[in-house]
């Protein structure tokens, strides 16, 4: 367990880092922040007013253990545009974006898995090579591109979904449908890049010793990519699957904005054009720390399906 | 050999339009001619016009400039930060090589968004940002393949012959390792142009990207998408120009590593 405890102390090190870098950025190199927030013409009575507001007046350093201290407790202080507790934003933005994330994951997923295997399973035929083309040129398609054809075809030309917006999980079909083109846009883009991964790795495997093994015992070809090929080609992508959904997160910030979307992107967005510099040292934060600690699951994963990688970390 | 061919074909195009557009584009893109606005495709305007009566061909155009330069200011940025770093990680090992390391986790933990939005936080918005943003994200990306690919150099006779003559780190590094990486580097910083375009295109999109009068094709997919109903054929170049040019560069860093007879990057 001596690598679990040396990743713990690497994740906790770079999100202390991380945290540094955010408020030196955020506090430090605007000078005087009250000012930068409220623009040159404010009310000098007002600038210090919010520089009261803000705890403004201690020393950097006080300054920043008192946000690290009151972030730990949930408190990510008050938006200066929208005069509510940040955290309470947080919450109701992410009852959007997670669903978002997780549904493109999930999406993106299955078709790497589906279409690395087919390709591989059906080698020499045209389909096959289909799927290796249009993944190629799936790569080269940024997602909000991707969402602005699908809303033409299928909102504006065929009228199945709306074009954006959200309705609110009070009425839960109408969320999960205006939800279902931003998963297809950010997802299938995602899943482009993790088939050519999977389907390269996928033809490492097929190779060696074992999978011939499990051809001799009575396997179809078809049993064994799935139950040996696939399992073994997954290991030595975990680390960058870890990278893919870190980008998966970025990548939710710029759907939302093609989507009109009331999710964490769009708060943050919205937060750098109204200078609400709370909002966004909170909301940067809170994405910095789902990066780190889905590259740290991965780690996990990787560790826990892969003895050799536990054995190379130590 | 058709991956390379049809990459150089691709970026060599994409470069043509980007070098053209410093010196001459077929309409001035900053004059607007409202009588002539959503205009089709026609022999003077061969992409139409867009909502002020500019010509899309020439915003395509100025677009793959902008594209371009944000990529190789960008990448290069990388390159020369990250390519030393991870020669010297490489050399030195241990604590350097651990800090190296560690700060390549750091960086990591920002996506190029992330970092774009604290600049345009602070600083407001324009391509500069861009590079900065992208640039850095390319640091870690370049830093770890030179780390990677010099460690099993330094393992390597001529390395210890190199030693043995009584070479410095940093000369055995210079004249030794950095030739023997160039292959390796190359192919990947082919494939950080193609993810350097679509960011850019991707971070003008919203907004945090270059802003007018410089064209950029994510910004004019962002012009378009409030026009849905008057015009979609705007919103079909500038990403058709995203697409190809993406493509190009991961065909040109697919047909490179096959050239160079590496194995794919697993």
């Amino acid at each position: 367990m001596m690598s679990l405890r040396r990743r713990l102390v690497s994740v906790a090190l770079t999100v202390f880092a991380a945290s540094v870098v955010i408020f030196v950025a955020l506090e430090i190199a605007p000078g005087d922040v009250a000012r930068f927030m409220m623009g040159v013409e404010a009310d000098p009575a007002a600038v210090e007013a919010l520089r009261q507001e803000l705890g403004l007046g201690g020393h950097p350093v006080a300054r920043y253990f008192k946000w690290i201290g009151a972030l730990l407790l949930g408190d990510f202080g008050t938006s200066y545009t929208y005069r509510v507790p940040v955290a309470q934003l947080l919450v109701e933005r992410m009852s959007v974006s997670l669903p978002l994330a997780v549904g493109a994951f999930l999406l993106s997923l299955s078709v790497a898995v589906l279409g690395a295997l087919a390709s591989v399973h059906l080698k020499e035929r045209a389909v096959s090579k289909l799927i290796s083309g249009a993944a190629t040129l799936g790569i080269a398609i940024p997602n909000f591109w991707l969402a602005m054809m699908l809303v033409l075809l299928l909102s504006v030309t065929l009228s199945l979904f709306p074009a954006g917006g959200f309705p609110g999980w009070h009425s839960p079909g109408a969320a999960l449908g205006a939800l279902v083109l931003p998963v297809v846009a950010l997802g299938l883009p995602q899943g482009a890049i993790m088939l050519r991964l999977l389907r390269a790795s996928l033809l490492d495997v097929e190779s060696q010793d074992f999978m011939r093994t499990a051809r001799a015992k009575g396997l179809s070809r078809w049993q064994t990519l799935v139950r040996h090929g696939l399992p073994n080609a997954f290991v030595p992508l975990l680390p960058i699957l870890g990278l893919q959904l870190a980008f998966l997160v970025a990548g939710a910030v710029i759907v939302e904005t093609v989507f009109y979307l009331p999710g964490l992107g769009r708060l943050v967005l919205q937060a750098v054009t109204q200078r609400d510099l709370i909002t966004v040292k909170a909301v940067v934060m809170v994405l910095v720390l789902c990066v780190v600690l889905i590259s740290f699951a991965v780690d996990i994963l990787a560790a826990w399906l892969d003895p050799r990688f536990q054995a190379k970390a130590q | 050999m058709t991956a390379l061919r049809v990459g150089v074909f691709l970026t060599g195009a994409l470069c043509v339009a980007a070098v053209l557009a410093l010196v001459w584009t077929p309409y001035d893109i900053t004059r607007f001619d409202i009588p002539g606005r959503f205009a089709s495709p026609s022999a003077a305007h061969l992409l139409g016009t867009d909502q002020y009566g500019r010509d899309v061909l020439s915003m395509v155009m100025e677009g793959a400039r902008t594209a371009l330069a944000v990529a190789i200011l960008a990448v290069a940025l990388g390159m020369s930060v990250g390519v030393p770093l991870g020669l010297l990680a490489a050399a030195r090992g241990g604590a350097v090589d651990a800090v190296i390391m560690r700060g390549n986790d750091i960086v990591f933990a920002f996506p190029a968004v992330l970092l774009a939005i604290l600049f345009t936080a602070v600083a407001g918005p324009g391509s500069i940002n861009t590079v900065l943003a992208v640039g850095i994200f390319n640091v870690p990306v370049f830093a770890q393949l030179t780390r990677g690919a010099a460690r099993s150099l330094w393992q390597r006779d001529f390395v210890l012959a190199a030693q043995a003559l009584g070479q410095s780190p940093w000369q055995i590094s210079r004249i030794h390792i950095l030739p023997n990486v160039a292959s390796v580097l190359s192919v990947q910083a082919s494939i950080q142009m193609s993810l350097a375009i679509a960011a850019e295109a991707a971070l003008s999109y919203i907004g945090l990207g270059a802003q007018p009068p410089t064209a950029s094709w994510g910004r004019m997919l962002s012009e378009a998408q409030t026009l849905f109903g008057y015009s979609p054929g705007l919103m079909i170049w500038p990403g058709l120009a995203i697409v190809l040019a993406v493509f190009g560069f991961s065909l040109l860093g697919d047909g490179l590593r096959a050239a160079f007879g590496q194995r794919s990057a697993l």
